[in-house]
């Protein structure tokens, strides 16, 4: 392995340079002060508390313009895709830059925005954005107001070539290449693949490029490994993932420091078959008989890829499954045409660790369907448009092969078909203003506890509370000496550490706009903490160390139902 | 779901070339468990042989071999070669095999096959037997490696470049995309691999629509699907012959700029609410193939704006909640450079055919209903929408959800029934087939099943008078107005065991054609069939009596 890159420091935290020094030099802003022309200084209503609900359809007075630069050279950008976004009134829109790099979106509805910038092989990067995945700042944009100057200067892509051999040495094409980092998901640090993926070519080789800069652990993944049967390979192996240098485990694997725009050669790596897993058993219905259908077997491996294989079932319920690498799969049992032939379906999880599994036994199920209506918070104001409810389970996945939403019907009672399980209902498509407020089950709230979902049998009576009458907390952050802090991150968590939980209504973050204020919309009712932090890794809140660690420099708040409150804090230090 | 629903479409998508190749003797259902489920009981043959590297003689290590009934199945018996390209497939029932050997970086071959990718030979296995030798020559596949730039020489990063070949698909030769797909990097650099020997054209797309909102850019600039060396015409691409195991470098090209038109209009569903937050695809139909150019998401009041269309024909798709068989509305625009405005997309409930079967038999049992099937065909590819397939109810009686649009009614069923018409009202509309208007019911449908087809089978030989077996024998009805989709006047048979090949038809006149390399699906292209009437035999088939035809084999013509 050599380096070509001249910058060789070793960075644990990359931080970007937002604007290059030439377009400083042109007149173009430092970050965070943004020039702004207020035409008109009116502060548009919370979209929460817009009496008609706001028209969706209703076009916006602003406007916001910039440029998009190549972070190293600083020559400006064409053809940069260029997005805005406001998650509060869902607005969501696009442009692309023209051939000096200039954008602009016109008729702005007043909101929040993140503005992102991405140009092939750049890294993407949004307006405010300091590092490497995290969250860019936002800009209040007000009716009538022109922001200008929304430059984003996005750095070049690090490149990663290699080469990836089998256990003859020859070279191995269609291999997945991928560079993972350690990332908080669903409150737990998992290992996921960052940024875009390569395949090897007929020659083995890879070229993976426009990576951000950072620490991975570059990981290689054969998706063909034949699984079934019948398709297994008579010595039943298959090829596990590969992590450089060469290992088959992530936590034995070496860091690869990737800096700003380098490029690393030479990468090679050997893939040797391991001993795969086989399982047998059988699969039953619900009343004892044999199952006859197929078996989907799905796998999301660590290194991030989905593979899908199907093995039959046999008349007799009986299936036999050969080739499976170490790692997690998920089973599905379902009729060859689908629910018309037989609605029932059996899953089941394993892991594959190479010794045989045998005398596996699923038993099916129907789908039970979950039965409810929505209705609205009698203190709303107007009517929430259509709706759609979700369901996921508790850690907030989707079981293998359901389908879990449904749209509510114009009397707002809504029909569900799921899996057994406890189950989280959210809203679908985050319609613009609304949130759920609660969620009763027979006069039980069960909004933050789930319903528990049986085999084979149905709930009804499930009532969901739709309300726009929202939360918000804002306010101003300051240093140790006292001035206002530019650049900071601000956590919002329960006090009731039952609360803590890796998918929770009850923690938010806040980033500052352009005139240093947070603001977090959308925050139940009850006691809370906020801390503001020079920085916040993103997924940290659903830690319940991280929240402990911060808890002690946090200060305590109480919000009302749909309180507006304002809150300054002093910023930090990052634990 | 995602993963499901597309195993469920690639289950479609055999089941409708399965139909669409006229196979002559259906797979017969007894209405239980098709024959291939389950795991292959175990028998007592062995076959042995070694993989080779075609041009160096050396063995080949972890070549996927496969042993099947039929050489395309799915599930057929697996070993993979050790270092030395040697296999072992033991415990195979008695039959008829065939053999086929993949590894990446080499052409797919079947044993004995005549031409590249061509059928393979077939073999027939005893109990206890050990058949040895059965020796794979691989050829390596071939590769184009090149650069893509724009109109400014700068290079273009994740272009998305194609071979593509002429192939016959669902009835006519359209070009289509083969094999994979390449992309451009960073240094706007490409390689497409594990290509067959032939020809080929090279096809770069760059998407023009951003994934996600519709784009506010006035920039109307975007780049046509650009053929190598450089045009937006098929008809002035350069056809680029691949060799085995030849790599062809610098096929570059530069992006062709062309203005880009939008389409806007209101999405709703089936009872005229819009369509809120809904995703609305644009498919690029090229050839055959169907390639996702744009997308957008609809606004509160179901508006949309599709942007960044360069000229052609484009599927638009709105689906209306999740899973297959979701309601969804469908429409087809041409983009010629112009916006299209004010379309309206509206969820509609498939239009449905029904009607029932009958028999005219000539004495023989009718089959059960349960193994009749009944399908929709087209000449178009239909992408989305319903399946357009039923099976038959007790009653006889059946009715099928299909997408608008003109389609042939066919039947499937087994090998002693055929279909004999299809009737809508007085009209016999087997041939002309049905047009179907969207949001319709069309009831009274007449299947008409006939077991008056005759037996036909004979010999082919070559010019030395040895048998040929390993060729495609071509029946089809002399009148070319009998050449539509499904039709029973067009058959395709292969010699089997006992050197002859077999059919059943009904009376009338026919050409026969016994031919090797016959391109896959060909005889289903009335053009092609046009071609090889000339070397054609004729014959008429005399109701009751069966036809002996031996033919002499003639090379398929090249186009």
């Amino acid at each position: 392995m050599k380096t070509t890159s001249t910058c060789a420091a070793a960075m644990a935290l990359v931080v970007f340079s937002a604007v290059p020094a030439s377009a400083q030099g042109a007149g173009a802003a430092t970050p965070g002060t943004v020039p702004t022309t207020l035409s008109t200084q009116q502060r548009p209503a919370a979209p929460g508390n817009d009496p008609g609900g706001a028209p969706a359809t209703s076009v916006g007075t602003a406007t916001m313009r910039g440029h998009i630069f190549a972070a190293d050279s600083g020559q400006p950008l064409r053809k940069a895709l260029v997005r805005i976004f406001a998650g509060e009134i869902n607005e969501n829109r696009s442009t692309t830059t023209d051939t000096d790099g200039k954008y602009e979106f016109t008729a702005v509805r007043a909101g929040r925005y993140t503005v992102t910038a991405a140009k092939g092989s750049f890294v993407s990067l949004s307006y405010g954005q300091l590092r490497p995945f995290d969250a860019g700042k936002p800009l209040e944009i007000l009716d009538g107001q022109t922001v200008e100057r929304l430059d984003v200067a996005l750095p070049r892509g690090s490149v990663v070539t290699g080469r990836i051999l089998d256990e003859y040495g020859e070279p191995m094409p269609e291999v997945q290449i991928a560079l993972q980092t350690y990332r908080f998901v669903q409150g737990k640090r998992r290992l996921v693949p960052a940024g875009r993926r390569a395949s090897t070519d007929d020659m083995g080789e890879f070229r993976l490029f426009g990576m951000p800069p950072g620490q991975y652990i570059l990981s290689a993944t054969w998706i063909h490994n034949n699984i079934g049967s019948n398709a297994a390979p008579a010595d039943n192996t298959a090829y596990a993932p590969v992590y450089f240098p060469g290992t088959n485990t992530p936590a034995q694997a070496q860091r690869l420091t990737l800096a700003v725009g380098q490029q690393l050669d030479e990468v090679v790596m050997a893939m040797r078959p391991v001993k795969a897993t086989r399982i047998s058993g059988s699969v039953t219905t619900s009343d004892g008989k044999p199952f006859a259908g197929m078996l989907l077997v799905s796998q999301n491996d660590t290194s991030g890829f989905e593979m899908q294989s199907a093995a039959p079932i046999r008349p007799d319920g009986k299936f036999e499954l050969a080739g499976l690498a170490p790692g997690e799969y998920a089973l599905l049992a379902q009729a060859r045409g689908g629910p018309n032939d037989n609605p029932e379906t059996a899953t089941e999880r394993v892991t594959a660790a190479g010794e045989d599994i045998s005398d596996l036994h699923l038993v099916a199920n129907r789908a039970s369907v979950v039965a409810g209506r929505f209705v609205v918070d009698p203190a709303a104001a107007g009517t929430p448009p259509t709706l759609s409810i979700f369901a996921t389970t508790m850690d907030g996945s989707t079981p293998f092969g359901r389908s879990m939403s449904a749209r509510a019907n114009d009397d707002g009672t809504f029909e569900l078909k799921l899996s057994p399980g406890r189950t989280r209902l959210s809203l679908s498509g985050s319609p613009a203003g609304w949130a759920i407020r609660s969620i009763h089950l027979n006069s039980v709230e069960v909004t933050d506890t789930g319903i528990e979902v049986k085999a084979n049998q149905d709930v009804s009576g499930v009532e969901v509370e739709v309300t726009n009458r929202m939360t918000s907390l804002s306010g101003l952050v300051t240093n140790a000496r006292g001035e206002p802090a530019k650049d900071y991150a601000v956590v919002a968590f329960a006090r009731d550490r039952t609360r803590w939980t890796g998918v929770s209504r009850y923690q938010m973050t806040g980033r500052p706009d352009q005139d240093g204020r947070f603001k977090i919309t959308g925050l139940p009712s009850g006691d809370y903490y906020a801390v503001a932090l020079e920085s916040i890794e993103p997924g940290a809140t659903g830690d319940p160390d991280f929240l402990e660690s911060i808890r002690t420099s946090a200060t305590m708040f109480s919000l009302n139902e749909a309180e507006t409150k304002s809150l300054d804090l002093k910023l930090a230090t990052t634990p | 779901m995602f993963r499901t629903s597309m195993f469920a479409a690639a289950m479609l998508s055999v089941a409708l070339v399965a139909s669409a190749q006229v196979a002559p003797t259906p797979p017969a259902r007894d209405g239980g468990q098709p024959a291939r489920e389950g795991p292959s009981p175990s028998g007592t043959a062995t076959i042995r042989g070694r993989a080779i590297d075609a041009a160096s003689g050396h063995g080949l290590s972890r070549v996927e071999m496969r042993a099947g009934p039929n050489a395309g199945q799915a599930n057929g018996r697996v070993v993979l070669t050790d270092g030395d390209g040697r296999y072992e497939i033991k415990g195979l029932p008695a039959g008829t095999y065939t053999i086929i050997a993949s590894k990446p970086n080499y052409v797919r071959t079947s044993w004995g096959e005549a031409r590249v990718e061509g059928p393979g030979k077939r073999i027939p296995l005893a109990d206890g037997q050990l058949l040895e030798n059965i020796d794979v020559k691989l050829l390596r596949s071939g590769a184009v490696r090149g650069r893509i730039v724009d109109e400014f020489g700068e290079v273009v990063t994740d272009v998305s470049v194609s071979a593509m070949q002429y192939r016959y698909q669902a009835g006519s030769r359209m070009l289509t995309a083969v094999g994979r797909t390449g992309s451009t990097n960073d240094i706007g650099e490409y390689k497409i691999y594990g290509l067959s020997p032939g020809e080929y054209y090279i096809s770069a797309t760059l998407r023009n629509g951003a994934i996600g909102p519709a784009n506010d850019s006035a920039d109307r600039s975007g780049y046509a699907a650009t053929y190598f060396p450089g045009t937006g015409n098929i008809a002035g691409a350069q056809r680029l012959t691949i060799a085995a195991g030849q790599t062809l470098t610098g096929i570059d090209l530069s992006l062709l700029p062309v203005r880009t038109a939008r389409v806007s209009g209101v999405a709703f569903d089936d009872r005229g609410r819009p369509l809120v937050k809904v995703t609305i695809v644009g498919m690029q139909r090229i050839g055959f193939s169907m390639r996702s150019s744009s997308v957008a998401v609809t606004g509160a009041d179901g508006s949309f704006v599709v942007a960044g269309l360069t000229p052609g024909e484009y599927q638009l798709r709105a689906i209306n909640g999740a899973g297959p068989g979701a309601p969804e509305a469908t429409a087809v625009v041409n983009i010629d450079g112009s916006d299209i405005t004010d379309l309206q997309l509206t969820v509609t409930k498939p239009s449905t055919l029904s009607g029932r079967v009958t028999f005219a038999d000539g004495g023989g049992a009718p089959p059960k209903a349960s193994t009749i099937h009944v399908t929709a065909m087209r000449t178009e590819p239909m992408m989305f929408g319903p399946p357009g397939n039923a099976t038959v109810k007790d009653d006889l009686t059946f009715e099928m959800s299909v997408a608008a649009g003109h389609v042939f009614v066919r039947s499937p069923t087994g090998p002693n029934w055929r279909l004999g018409r299809v009737l809508l009202g007085d009209a016999d509309v087997t041939d002309t087939g049905i047009d179907v208007p969207v949001n319709a019911a069309i009831p009274n449908i007449v299947i008409e099943l006939t077991d008056h087809i005759y037996p036909i089978s004979g010999r082919v030989t070559d010019a030395d008078g040895n048998v040929v077996r390993d060729c495609d024998v071509i029946v089809f009805g002399k009148d070319p107005g009998g050449w539509t989709p499904g039709t029973r006047f067009v058959a395709r048979m292969r010699p089997g065991g006992d050197d002859l090949y077999h059919g059943r038809m009904p009376a009338g006149d026919y050409y026969a054609v016994a031919m090797t390399d016959v391109p896959p699906n060909a005889w289903t292209d009335s053009e092609f069939l046009g071609r090889i009437r000339e070397s054609a035999t004729t014959f008429s088939l005399i109701a009751g009596t069966p036809a002996v035809i031996n033919l002499p084999v003639s090379p398929a013509p090249v186009f």
